[in-house]
């Protein structure tokens, strides 16, 4: 196998986590029969620690920094949520 | 506005507690607009039938009504579309590795444009603070140009199965003879930033099983359809010969 062709697959095994769980969160949002808003402030929470427990684990050296950009993106629109009570009060359709 | 305690919604929900007070007939919810602000006010729970949620329509109207002491003092609130600040958070992960941002880079030198701590460090006059400054940024550079490499080698391999039929045709070929699944490489749209997960996903699952033997004994190692292919394309007459390059060196 060519080097640079198993540095292909090396890298995919290792994009594919940090790659999974946005996509997974987008599926969340993109409910077409039920509100997804009271998913709103659990799912981004779990994203954010996700991304940060990510950007701590050695595997993930290469993609520190990148992760990094995301996630000040990421705490940014979480802060967000502040500005309206939807948010918060719509937890309550969870229980 | 009313308080929370006044609160009357729009769900199902009948009853909430939140902290240690319960607000009978709570609230909320009414991500939209296939439920007017007008409809909710004649009926507190109208009737959703059949029709489904249209997140793209909706998603951004979420409206919560509050309903005062009466219901006609209905206050919608918006708030932001959370979907989307998503995908520009997942942009900025994406839009640090991937070729076309070293690409901008480059024609727009931003290297020493973004770099805000050079001019202390040079306010310093201090050589060895130059230098030590000047490595870091180096050291990061490499960092980062080694992993767009690596996308690249990807990138550009799917580029070339999927521009020609003759090779694609080859590859499913390929597929079928290490009796991997008949599926088609997708490539990376730098404005779909789920593109890159599907890309990944998919050449994962057409022969990146083999890489897992180094780290997992356990795991077969029995669909190399890429592996097959990029060492049986140059010689088959069937496929085109690429210009000044050749399909192993992917």
């Amino acid at each position: 196998m060519k080097v640079g062709h198993r540095i292909c697959i090396l890298f995919a095994l290792q994009h594919i986590d940090y790659q999974q769980e946005p996509a997974t969160v987008q599926q969340s949002f993109s409910t077409s029969h039920d509100p997804a808003v009271w998913q709103t402030i659990p799912v981004l929470e779990f994203l954010q620690w996700m991304w940060g427990t990510m950007a701590n684990t050695p595997r993930f050296d290469d993609l520190m920094d990148a992760i990094g950009y995301g996630l000040e993106n990421m705490h940014k629109w979480y802060h967000k949520t502040k500005d309206t009570d939807t948010y918060f009060i719509c937890l309550g359709q969870c229980s | 506005m009313g308080s929370l305690r006044q609160l009357q919604v729009v769900t199902q929900v009948e009853s909430m507690v939140i902290g240690t007070a319960t607000f009978p007939r709570i609230g909320l919810v009414n991500q939209v607009a296939k439920w007017p602000a007008s409809a909710c006010q004649a009926s507190s729970e109208p009737s959703r039938g059949n029709t489904s949620w249209d997140p793209v329509q909706h998603q951004v109207q979420c409206i919560i009504i509050l309903f005062a002491s009466s219901p006609t003092h209905a206050v919608p609130m918006s708030h932001s579309c959370m979907e989307h600040s998503l995908h520009l958070a997942v942009g900025h992960i994406l839009s640090h590795i991937t070729p076309m941002h070293t690409e901008k880079k480059h024609h727009t030198g931003k290297y020493s444009e973004d770099d805000e701590s050079l001019p202390n460090v040079l306010a310093s006059d201090n050589g060895s603070a130059i230098i030590l400054h000047a490595l870091h940024k180096l050291l990061g550079l490499i960092k980062q140009v080694h992993v767009i490499h690596r996308i690249y080698y990807l990138h550009s391999y799917i580029f070339q199965i999927r521009k020609s039929p003759q090779a694609h045709a080859f590859f499913r070929q390929m597929c079928c003879e290490v009796k991997d699944p008949e599926l088609e490489l997708k490539l990376f749209v730098q404005t779909q930033w789920a593109s890159m997960f599907d890309c990944l996903d998919w050449a994962l699952t057409l022969q990146m099983v083999h890489t897992y033997t180094v780290w997992q004994d356990n795991v077969l190692t029995q669909s190399q359809a890429v592996k097959q292919s990029t060492q049986l394309a140059d010689d088959s007459k069937d496929v085109p010969p690429l210009c000044n390059k050749k399909y192993s060196e992917f």
